[in-house]
């Protein structure tokens, strides 16, 4: 029995050290994460806005963050401005999330204001390397990845995997052996577009979304709002447009 | 056995994946490209050396009938820290080790190592063994990542050798960088070894 103790304390006492040592270590490395992560999400977002904006613009671009809530999960959406004071804003960034045929696929997405997609950038993916991996794979001599450049000026909302819709004016080409990857993107962005094309149609925007980027549904939006305006009596309206 | 003995022994004679069959599942499951199996081999390194010193300094204070869990826990804290290192300022690496880092904790190798030699010898000779040992499984992750990235995709370390070449056209079978491609190679691999092993013997015996 006393044997039992001795064992069992020595066991609890190694454990707590490694655990102290692993807290001192995170307290360490986790402000190098966040800033490492932050400033890899203010690169791709500056990244998929390339073109929309002057050069020298880019610096001082406004990003109004929007948070919904998409099919119970917690999701958000950037509108950009020139400057905080600009009036009108010019562009949507959002970033994804849609499983693949291996875990998640992130992307971020810069549109523009009629939801036309200008570049696309996977962030996040653990597909198989060879061949749902080529999403962000960069042929030698090229500098970016040549799956992103066929989204380039494909409706977000449309975009749509050739086999699914050949004569589709927003279809992309699947990568070969990972249509399910091609597809997942394809959905993802879907809908993330469909949610934010509600939001800019309605005023007081509902902050909870319902959709189903198979197959596109009518979203009753006033039934929502009610729902809404029941539990939030003073909704703040946009005026954003124009 | 001498220092030097000590220390090559894990590169061939020993080799951990090669010869000993230890740490084969991120051997098979990481390989497909040399930037891969190079990270995957310098972490489980990094890992063996700061287990083995450790465990091989704390040696007495360690009751014998709970060896396993210690030796799991201390791997496991090393693993977390190495872990929160890449994420930290290695991204890309640990994007593309993923889930293979902390699987590190189970690497069969290393607990190995701990159980066979740590526990057994001198801190010096254990950090020796311990560089040794992470030396040939990084030896062996690159031997077979080189392979299957070559066949796989007509690259080797990311350079398109045959376009650089000039040769259009081979675009390698992608077979090579899926599983059954990396129990191709390693088997291949392992049968050179014994072969040339034998080989060896024989020639011995015949003198």
């Amino acid at each position: 029995m006393g044997n039992i103790l001795k064992l069992s304390g020595i066991l609890f006492l190694v454990a707590g050290i490694a655990a102290g040592t692993l807290a001192f270590y995170n307290a360490f490395t986790k402000p190098e994460i966040d800033k490492l992560n932050a400033r890899l999400e203010a690169e791709a977002k500056q990244y998929v806005l390339e073109g929309m904006f002057k050069p020298g613009e880019m610096d001082d671009l406004y990003y109004e963050e929007v948070d919904v809530e998409v099919n119970g999960r917690q999701e958000k959406f950037w509108k950009v401005k020139k400057s905080a004071s600009h009036p009108g804003y010019k562009a949507f960034v959002f970033l994804t999330r849609q499983r693949g045929f291996d875990g998640i696929i992130e992307t971020m997405v810069g549109t523009d204001k009629n939801l036309k997609i200008n570049r696309i950038k996977v962030i996040n993916h653990s597909e198989t390397p060879g061949l749902g991996a080529e999403v962000s794979t960069v042929r030698y001599g090229e500098d970016e990845p040549y799956f992103e450049t066929w989204f380039k000026g494909k409706s977000a909302l449309r975009v749509v995997v050739e086999k699914d819709d050949p004569s589709s004016e927003d279809r992309v080409q699947s990568i070969t052996g990972a249509t399910i990857t091609t597809k997942a993107i394809c959905d993802g962005i879907n809908e993330m577009a469909l949610v934010i094309d509600q939001f800019r149609k309605t005023t007081a925007a509902p902050k909870k979304i319902l959709v189903d980027p198979k197959h596109v549904v009518e979203v009753d939006f006033s039934k929502l709002r009610e729902d809404q305006e029941e539990t939030e009596s003073a909704e703040e309206t946009d005026e954003e447009e124009k | 056995m001498n220092m030097t003995q000590n220390l090559t022994k894990g590169f061939f004679k020993e080799n951990p994946v090669l010869v000993l069959a230890l740490g084969l599942c991120p051997a098979l499951a990481v390989t497909t490209s040399i930037t891969n199996g190079l990270g995957m081999g310098m972490a489980s390194t990094a890992v063996l050396i700061g287990s083995s010193t450790l465990i091989s300094v704390i040696k007495r204070f360690i009751p014998s009938n709970i060896r396993i869990p210690i030796f799991i826990v201390i791997i496991a804290s090393f693993v977390t820290m190495i872990d929160l290192t890449l994420q930290a300022f290695l991204p890309e690496l640990s994007k593309s080790l993923g889930l293979f880092i902390p699987l590190i904790v189970v690497n069969c190798m290393i607990l190995g190592r701990a159980e066979a030699y740590a526990s057994k010898n001198s801190v010096l000779k254990s950090v020796v063994d311990a560089l040794g040992m992470g030396i040939g499984f990084t030896i062996a992750l690159v031997l077979i990542s080189a392979v299957r990235e070559f066949f796989g995709t007509g690259a080797l370390y990311g350079y398109p050798l045959f376009q650089l070449m000039g040769i259009e056209g081979f675009k390698g079978s992608i077979m090579m960088i899926l599983p059954p491609g990396g129990f191709l190679t390693m088997g291949l691999i392992l049968a050179f070894m014994q072969w040339n092993k034998q080989r060896k013997e024989k020639k011995k015996e015949v003198k």
